[in-house]
């Protein structure tokens, strides 16, 4: 009988190994992509513009939503779909229609996604529209339903032809507390 | 029957019940597997690699604590082996890659085993910032406990199975292991007359599956020597192994393609074995350390032959 209590509670350790050794808080760097494209319709006026708005709770896993701790915000990108051989001028993009980038230049150069990251000359960012993308952040730590608005616009140098689009992204993180209840 | 088998295998059915109630079902995603969704197949690389080392380590501790073995005549045996690889303080951090441009292009920041993550300023636009996930294992020694039984003997061989699952731990962050081996050992001592020591030749082969992510799998052969005295048994021997782990899973890194489907090999290839063992009638109490590119400990009980 004492062999098959031992047994028994030494099943019961198997069956909880490791329990006390996961910490307790840990926080987890979670991605939170923020991206918009604005399609160009084929043959209609050279200037294209576009919006889209994004819940931020619809960009990560749900059960993290009431724990993020920290945002935060490491590049910001700007690239086109679609064979096209005219260039981009006077191209901007925009957060809650705060302008956080100018951007130009040839369409192939964009096909290669520019950024900040890469020092791109292609595009120029600009502080209102970066100080409204961290308020934007630092507002998602509180309130899981914050929306942002992404918009862009420019011209292009001739009419677009079929299947083209702009789109901007920005890369983001949010610390969540995994180990909160 | 004997009144002693009787009560071994009315013990062996117990532990088999037991096992199975520990079984768990619980299929939700654990924060292990929510936290390593963020990585991409090159950036995880780093930081689950001393789980592939560790785990590799421990599955294949503790398979043998006597060589000897008889010729002929059925016998069973069960035990229960705890084992623990040492974290060692560079598994702890490693060096990261930034994302593509970001300036630096690495940065140290915590493993699975580590503390806090690290959080990195761009250098040439001091606003743009990335971070690494804080560790979730908090641990010195990295446990896993399984039971095994031993049947023998035939023409001076037997057969080793050991089989586990063990629940999602630490509520939920931690997802279900399921682990079983196999091994077939062959006693060489039965053609050395007089030979001083027992002598044994093994082949183990082992699968490991960490919740939907991880998948293991080790080799293992070696060379086990026994002596007895009295009821005391000193035991040791020599191994090669290889264990490779497999990790399948669909990013959410926006930098790289989502489908992660990596192998990483084991740290350990080589095991030197020292253990010590007392046998009491039909309980065996036994401990050893193991020592490699992973230093690991095994200790357990054994019932039966």
């Amino acid at each position: 009988m004492k062999t098959k209590i031992l047994l028994v509670f030494l099943l019961g350790i198997l069956a909880t190994t490791g329990s006390t050794c996961i910490n307790d808080g840990f926080l987890v760097a979670v991605n939170l992509p923020m991206d918009m494209c604005v399609a160009i319709n084929a043959g209609s006026s050279p200037a294209f513009s576009g919006a889209e708005t994004l819940r931020l709770a619809d960009q990560i896993d749900a059960s993290y939503l009431d724990k993020i701790k920290n945002a935060r915000f490491y590049d910001l990108k700007v690239y086109v779909t679609g064979s096209h051989t005219d260039t981009i001028y006077n191209g901007k993009c925009y957060v809650n229609q705060k302008k956080i980038l100018d951007f130009g230049g040839a369409w192939v150069d964009f096909t290669t996604p520019q950024s900040l990251l890469s020092n791109s000359k292609l595009i120029t960012r600009d502080t209102t529209g970066l100080k409204e993308l961290v308020s934007v952040l630092n507002q998602f730590k509180t309130q899981p339903n914050t929306v942002v608005v992404l918009s862009g616009e420019g011209v292009l140098g001739k009419r677009a032809t079929t299947g083209l689009s702009v789109c901007f992204e920005i890369l983001a993180q949010v610390d969540a507390d995994a180990g909160a209840k | 029957m004997k009144p002693s088998h009787n009560r071994m295998l009315r013990t062996v059915a117990l532990c088999v019940i037991v096992c199975a109630f520990a079984i768990s079902l619980a299929s939700a995603q654990t924060e292990l597997e929510k936290a390593l969704q963020q990585y991409n197949a090159e950036t995880v690389t780093g930081y689950i690699q001393p789980v592939a080392d560790l785990f590799g380590a421990d599955m294949h501790a503790g398979y043998y604590h006597n060589a000897w073995i008889a010729e002929s005549g059925f016998g069973l045996g069960f035990d229960i082996i705890v084992m623990g690889s040492v974290v060692q303080d560079a598994q702890k951090s490693y060096i990261a890659n930034t994302p593509p441009g970001f300036t630096p292009t690495t940065f140290k920041t915590a493993t699975i085993f580590g503390a806090k993550g690290t959080s990195i300023l761009n250098s040439i636009f001091p606003g743009l910032e990335y971070k690494g996930s804080d560790g979730i294992v908090n641990t010195s020694i990295f446990p896993l406990a399984v039971p095994q039984l031993r049947i023998g003997s035939l023409y001076g061989s037997d057969l080793t199975l050991r089989f586990i699952s063990i629940p999602a731990i630490g509520d939920n962050k931690f997802p279900v292991i399921t682990l079983w081996g196999v091994g077939v050992r062959h006693s060489i001592s039965q053609y050395i007359h007089e030979c001083p020591l027992d002598l044994a030749a093994g082949v183990y082969f082992n699968s490991f599956t960490v919740g939907d992510l991880m998948d293991f799998k080790g080799f293992a052969v070696n060379a086990q020597a026994s002596k007895s005295i009295k009821i005391l048994i000193l035991y040791g021997g020599i191994a090669y192994e290889s264990s490779k782990m497999n990790l399948t899973y669909k990013s959410t890194d926006p930098t790289a393609p989502a489908g992660v489907d990596i192998t990483l090999t084991g740290a350990n290839n080589f095991r030197f074995t020292v253990g010590v063992g007392l046998s009491l009638g039909i309980l065996k109490i036994f401990a050893d350390a193991n020592f490699g590119s992973v230093t690991n400990y095994s200790a357990g009980i054994g019932f039966g032959r």
